[in-house]
């Protein structure tokens, strides 16, 4: 193709041949037409570009239009490349390039629907976070810096968040995913607030050998297709990460469990009932999945523990690098749905074990989902006076 | 005609008048007569849900709500208490303290004349004492904890108004447990792994179904079911209705093990057990022992869902600790029952499906922990618990529990923490070594004792030196025991507010009194069902606040304006604004399972019914799976031994239960030689605690001589020369009441009754001074249950009693010139 | 000015005055008059017209009171004590509290009231927030009856205002007054207003015959 009239095509690119030179043969000319690539990149990095798809235009670019980013009291707008083209060049061509297979999409209609679209929000979605997860939310970055920011300006919440993140140079997309777009629908059944909590703390990327925490209660399986049931993880639980699979996770949860019954339910440690989250009965008396160690009896019960690895799959998500966002979301929620009738018990007025039955006890008060009722008791176990040097 | 008086007074004897004649109280109006007949409102009450008629500003009829099938004639005492002549009209000073503050002369307190003051000069006083406390001593010295039933409604929850305010102020000494069920509530936990008091309990079509045989131990629901901790629906009775039925046609065979015969039993016609007070973990010892010696008990359940019953057999056998046999010989001495009596109920109970009910009252007394634990071990030995009609529940006979939940989510409250991220005005968290949390019923105890280290719950308190307290929404000189040693250790603070809308005895003994308004004068939502969550109610407005009363939320918002915090404290919305966001918070929580209306349609409409729950068995699941359903205590399983409280080596509750004798007890008990009788304080028929006393009408229907009634037996007022209304002393080492006699065969020898909540109306403020309404808490004893709980004791209580003669005083508790000739 | 005119305007200036002292607590300047030139003039007028025991046990504690540290707030303290605790403490000042069956407050006396008021075009001062049948309130409504004599001119005319002054006197206000002034010398820790009281009684069973003959 001639330049001229790729130059034309890249112009009006309704027709669905153009692009084809990007995703074929865009490299292939080499750098003899950079210059003109790169012209050509330009135009593909204004937002017009993107909003003549009608995919991008009908839904993204609407959602934008309720957000601070496009109306806000300064004025100061963002468009589309501004956050979705990285400024740093050779990023900018990896993401073009990633950008490309959307295009893709485009020309086979993988998303000219809305319920297409929706569909594969959460996938779109997942790119771009991990993007700004390993560039530490670079785009953000050229506009808003940490530096600037006048805390004092900010609501008692916000100051307490903000300023946690500037010391320790947080990647923005941490806490405020969906701050432009609409987030995709992956939490079915899951309460708003505890949604909220989830975008904020999962991350997108794993290591092995990296220990991660559960953010709520999640199903384990035997398999790498995770198609055998195996138990569940309670939340806040660690686990360690020891082989990544695609989308599925080989974890290694370690705990203690009574040697009494069947032995499915682990506890975080020897004498604790803090559970780090319970096997199928198939899966807790497998010892290709449970290996067992030394036992000692509990004081407390005359009950004997075992210690035990479990080795378990799960799906890549929905896990943290700390537990610290989840126990401050634990925190606020505590507070604020126990205190409706009463004041709430300190966190370290009970052991970690008095505090199931008292937790137990008060559910039927309060309008917690079951995710948050997980994590509000097992925060509370794990800051009960066991672990609290506080006097009381 | 002129209103403008100084004009003409300077006529006759105008000018020596003039200054003394004030501008005139009326006004010229042109209004046109009111020819409507009213407008119909909807609201609720802990007595239950209804509709008021407002005409001319007033209301003037009152009637249930559709819904509430057994509606509680308690209704009628509504009226009385919006226009009770015992309102708080104004807000309060003690004078003396006005004059002198905090160097007040405290002895007089409860005596002392009052001088009104204007809000802002009471609200500026309230905020200078809180800053006084703050700077000159510390948060130790401020106890702003003290707990209530308050009024109903979600948004206006007094207690959590206060307390957000308090808090925004600075930190103060909180509490924990509550008077209702405190050793309960802590012994439970550590055997059934939770609370249970104030848990939702097995549905009652399930024990009208399946049980055979029902134990009302020491437990009236009949009379308690009347009030309700959220909007009252009432809806048990429906359920009694059927039990009674069942009961006649020799269905269910019911048995209350009661020293008094209760309203229930005359209700269902029931048998009744007696037993003589205070002896129940004796008789249930004695059961227990029949059951296991017979082989009458569940092995099996016992070995599968229990621990360390092999370690309470050697005490039921006489083997460890008393090295008493604990057979039903043992027990008949103690609990005046007979031994085959004892042999026959262990028999019947292991024969069928059968349900334990305690009442509340039972562990309100000494060693309160262990008849409820007990319980427990005597359902576990029966191997029902978890099963549809069996088992053992603490609680049928509160706010209609047994009920079926709906599922659905009630409204939230107005926040009682301050918001995350607010700081105090004064962010002192050092407690100078004090605890910052004590037992509800120690507070006198840290008044008169301060820096004293008590045991509690396995660990140690050491009572704070208070200086000031602020009470909402509860009376303490109602709930807490021994009259005079609370006199005594008044003298001890250096400030008292209270916000109540009555002049209680709390008001009486404060230095600064602020009205608040009662429920029907602001607009408010409500759960309609504490436990089955029905529906959700509106709480209309009935009529503007009397007086100069206000909400408490107009109340701590000027308090906090004080100290620049008012927007904080209300986040700058109003009460209707706050409705909607309460209303839409529960709408949210209900999407996709019940359907709601908007805020503007249910405001309209009143109501939204949510509809009847599903049967449900409690512990059923622990039972179906005790591994991945354990329950909450250290091991998992019910535990009939528990180490942990072994190992707290309290004298007072060891690692199981037992039979402990009690520091006085009637029936051949200890101290029962000087005080023969034992008074039973429990919960009144007719009020709601100290709720609806002072309402006269209402009063009227049941009180003696205008004072309140104590039963008692044929024979103990016989042997007193005492005649059914005659006026009657009573009294003991702690103190003396006036009461008005009841004689009825209702009581057997040596059991009184004075229903709690009667206000407290001493002569005078000395110590020791004859009460002349008739107050139980005149004469209980001010003593922890034990170490475990450290909870109230009331029930723990010998008396005497001797017909009064000599010259009556009027009641001073409430009313008017009440001749009593 | 007739001498009706003249004692209708001595009698209602009577009745608003004790209106005022059953309102609220007086000021400073109220209780200035009182122990000047002026409130002696006028107290020793109220008792030379038979009321000298009631004005001399008022005087009597005047004179007391002078001698006091704060006698403005000794007073008011005694207001409170009188008449704005509860029940127990004081002598509520609404006839409901004495006429109805239950004792309560807004009850018929104060509907009664209202539609009294109503009938004269007057109304209770919004800010007040206080019944229509507090003592107070019926004393100026009654006071206000008096003064329609100042414009009255024939005998026929005066006669019906007096009869209208009489039955309100005698139905709404002697059905109670009396059981109040009682409950008043009941009273603990109270020594001013109680007296009062008793002076306010005793003008109305004065008035009372007055108007009968």
């Amino acid at each position: 193709m001639s330049i001229p009239s790729m130059w034309k095509i890249i112009r009006s690119p309704s027709t669905h041949l153009s692009l084809g030179v990007l995703t074929l043969g865009g490299f292939m000319a080499g750098v003899v037409f950079w210059g003109a690539f790169n012209t050509g990149l330009e135009a593909t990095n204004t937002e017009e570009f993107c909003i003549s798809c009608h995919e991008m235009e009908a839904n993204v670019y609407q959602e934008l239009q309720e957000t601070v980013h496009w109306s806000n009291n300064s004025g100061v707008r963002a468009t589309c490349p501004d956050c979705h083209v990285p400024h740093n060049w050779t990023d900018k061509i990896a993401r073009k390039m990633q950008a490309s297979k959307e295009v893709f999409g485009k020309l086979f209609g993988t998303i000219d629907t809305r319920e297409k679209f929706l569909d594969k929000r959460l996938e779109l979605a997942q790119h771009e976070w991990q993007r700004f997860s390993a560039n530490k939310s670079l785009e953000c970055r050229n506009c808003h810096d940490y530096n600037s920011m006048n805390f004092d300006n900010m609501s008692e919440k916000a100051q307490v968040q903000m300023r946690r993140a500037a010391e320790r140079d947080q990647s923005c997309l941490d806490c405020h995913k969906g701050i432009a777009h609409e987030l995709p629908d992956m939490l079915e059944g899951v309460s708003e607030a505890f949604a909220q909590l989830e975008q904020s703390a999962a991350v997108s990327g794993f290591d092995t050998g990296k220990t991660y925490y559960s953010i709520r209660q999640l199903p384990i399986y035997e398999d790498p297709q995770l198609a055998v049931e195996a138990g569940q993880l309670n939340a806040a639980t660690p686990v360690k990460v020891l082989e990544i699979d695609g989308d599925s996770l080989k974890v290694e949860l370690s705990g203690w469990r009574r040697t009494k019954g069947f032995g499915r339910v682990i506890n975080e440690d020897f004498g604790f009932n803090i559970s780090s989250g319970h096997l199928s009965k198939a899966a807790a008396q497998n010892d290709q999945l449970v290996s067992g160690f030394e036992r000692k009896e509990d004081d407390m019960t005359g009950l004997e523990w075992e210690r035990i690895n479990a080795v378990v799959w799960m799906r890549a998500g929905s896990l943290a690098e700390s537990t610290e966002m989840i126990w401050d979301y634990a925190k606020e929620t505590y507070q604020s749905s126990c205190s409706v009738c009463h004041t709430q018990p300190d966190e370290n007025h009970f052991d970690a074990n008095t505090w199931p039955g008292m937790f137990n006890g008060m559910l039927s008060f309060v309008n917690l989902d079951g995710d948050s009722q997980a994590v509000i008791l097992k925060y509370l176990q794990k800051h009960s006076s066991d672990f609290s040097d506080d006097k009381h | 005609m002129s209103i403008n008086r100084r004009n003409f007074l300077k006529g006759i004897l105008a000018s020596s008048a003039a200054s003394m004649v004030g501008p005139s109280l009326l006004v010229r109006s042109a209004q046109a007569a009111q020819n409507d007949p009213g407008i119909w409102r909807i609201t609720g009450s802990h007595w239950g849900a209804f509709r008021a008629r407002v005409y001319g500003g007033k209301v003037v009829e009152v009637k249930p709500f559709e819904m509430d099938s057994h509606p509680t004639d308690m209704l009628n005492g509504i009226e009385g208490i919006i226009y009770s002549p015992s309102r708080v009209r104004y807000p309060m000073v003690r004078y003396d303290w006005y004059k002198n503050r905090h160097n007040s002369d405290t002895s007089q307190r409860g005596d002392n004349r009052f001088i009104r003051v204007t809000w802002d000069e009471a609200l500026d006083l309230f905020h200078e004492e809180l800053e006084r406390i703050q700077t000159q001593y510390g948060p130790w010295a401020l106890h702003a904890g003290q707990t209530g039933w308050r009024q109903t409604g979600q948004l206006h929850s007094c207690g959590n108004h206060m307390q957000r305010a308090v808090a925004m102020h600075g930190n103060f000494i909180k509490k924990v447990g509550d008077y209702s069920t405190g050793a309960g509530q802590t012994i439970l936990p550590y055997v059934l792994g939770s609370t249970e008091v104030y848990a939702q309990g097995t549905s009652w079509p399930l024990i009208l179904e399946n049980s055979k045989l029902i134990v009302l131990w020491a437990n009236d629901p009949v009379k308690n079911l009347q009030v309700g901790w959220a909007c009252e629906t009432h809806e048990s009775y429906r359920y009694l209705d059927q039990l009674k039925q069942k009961v006649a046609d020799g269905e269910i065979r019911v048995v209350s093990i009661d020293p008094v015969r209760s309203k229930t039993q005359k209700f269902l016609g029931c048998e009744q057990q007696y037993i003589n007070p205070q002896t129940d973990v004796a008789m249930m010892l004695a059961i227990a022992h029949t059951l296991y010696t017979e082989k009458l008990h569940d092995q099996k359940f016992l070995d599968t869902y229990c621990l360390g019953f092999e370690r309470f057999v050697p005490y039921l056998l006489g083997e460890s600790e008393d090295k008493v046999e604990k057979t039903p010989e043992w027990a008949a001495e103690i609990c005046g029952v007979e031994a085959e009596v004892i042999r026959e109920l262990a028999r019947a109970m292991a024969a069928d499906r059968t349900q334990l009910l305690f009442g509340w009252c039972i562990q309100r007394q000494q060693h309160g922990e262990q008849p409820y634990w007990m319980g427990a071990v005597l359902a576990a030995m029966l191997g029902q618990i978890g099963q549809p009609g069996g088992g053992v529940s603490y609680a049928h006979h509160y706010s209609s529990i047994g009920v079926p939940s709906s599922g659905a989510s009630g409204p939230g409250a107005f926040p009682r923490n301050p918001d995350q991220g607010q700081k105090p005005i004064h962010d002192n968290d050092d407690f100078n070594g004090y605890s910052k949390t004590i037992p509800v019923a120690r507070w006198v105890d840290a008044i008169l004792e301060p820096g004293k280290k008590i045991d509690y719950n396995g660990g140690k308190v050491t009572l704070p030196n208070l200086k000031m307290m602020v009470i909402s929404g509860c009376n303490p000189w109602h709930h807490h025991q021994d009259r005079n040693r609370m006199k005594q250790a008044f003298r001890n603070l250096e400030t008292v507010v209270t916000i109540d809308f009555n002049w209680t005895a709390s008001c009486r003994f404060s230095d600064i009194v602020l009205p608040a308004c009662t429920q029907f004068e602001r607009n408010d939502i409500d759960q309609y069902g504490s436990y089955s969550t029905r529906g959700i109610l509106a709480m209309q407005r009935l009529v503007d606040p009397l007086f100069q009363s206000r909400t408490d939320f107009h109340i701590f918002t000027d308090l906090c304006r004080r100290f620049g915090k008012h927007k904080e404290y209300s986040r700058g919305k109003g009460e209707m604004e706050w409705l909607r966001e309460l209303y839409e918070g529960c709408r949210d929580a209900n999407k996709g399972k019940f359907a709601m209306p908007e805020f503007a349609q249910f405001w309209d409409e009143g109501y939204v019914d949510f509809g009847a729950g599903k049967p449900w068995t409690r512990h059923a699941a622990f039972r179906d799976d005790p591994e991945l359903k354990a329950l909450g205590t250290p091991s998992g399983f019910i535990e009939i031994f528990s180490r942990k409280i072994d190992r707290y080596g309290y004298d007072n509750c060891k690692g199981h239960p037992m039979w402990f004798e009690k520091s006085e007890r009637s029936h051949g008990g200890p101290g029962s030689d000087r005080f023969p009788l034992w008074l039973q304080s429990c919960h009144p028929d007719q009020r709601l605690h100290s709720q609806m006393c002072e309402s006269e009408a209402y009063r009227s229907t049941y009180s003696v001589r205008g004072r309140e009634p104590i039963y008692l037996s044929p024979e103990d007022a016989r042997r007193r020369g005492i005649r059914d209304g005659d006026l009657v002393r009573v009294y003991n080492d702690r103190g003396q009441l006036l009461a008005g006699a009841r004689v009825t065969d209702d009581f057997a020898t040596g059991v009184v009754r004075i229903h709690e909540g009667a206000w407290y109306g001493p002569m005078d403020e000395s110590i020791g001074a004859l009460d002349t309404y008739g107050d139980p808490n005149t004469v209980t004893q001010d003593l922890g249950a034990s170490k475990l709980s450290q909870a109230t004791s009331a029930n723990t209580c010998l008396v005497e009693i001797e017909k009064y003669v000599g010259e009556v005083p009027p009641v001073t508790a409430f009313g008017g010139p009440v001749e009593v000739r | 000015m007739n001498s009706f005119s003249e004692l209708s305007e001595t009698r209602a200036s009577i009745y608003w005055w004790f209106s005022t002292l059953f309102a609220s607590e007086l000021n400073d300047e109220q209780l200035q008059a009182y122990c000047g030139e002026e409130g002696r003039d006028f107290l020793q007028g109220l008792a030379d017209n038979g009321l000298s025991e009631e004005v001399g046990a008022l005087q009597q504690v005047l004179q007391q009171l002078a001698a006091q540290d704060q006698p403005r707030l000794e007073l008011a303290a005694d207001f409170t004590q009188c008449f704005l605790v509860d029940q127990k403490s004081s002598a509520l000042p609404y006839a409901s509290v004495y006429l109805s069956d239950d004792g309560l407050l807004y009850q018929q006396p104060h509907l009664d009231m209202l539609d009294l008021l109503q009938s004269e075009g007057l109304a209770v001062n919004e800010g007040m927030n206080e019944p229509a049948d507090h003592l107070a309130i019926m004393l100026d409504y009654l006071g206000n009856l008096v003064m329609q004599g100042v414009n009255s001119s024939s005998d026929a005319e005066q006669g019906m205002l007096l009869e209208k002054q009489l039955s309100f006197i005698e139905q709404q206000l002697m059905s109670w007054v009396p059981a109040f002034v009682e409950r008043t010398q009941q009273l603990k820790q109270t020594f001013f207003y109680p007296k009062v009281a008793m002076l306010l009684l005793a003008y109305l069973r004065l008035d009372q015959t007055f108007l009968s003959d």
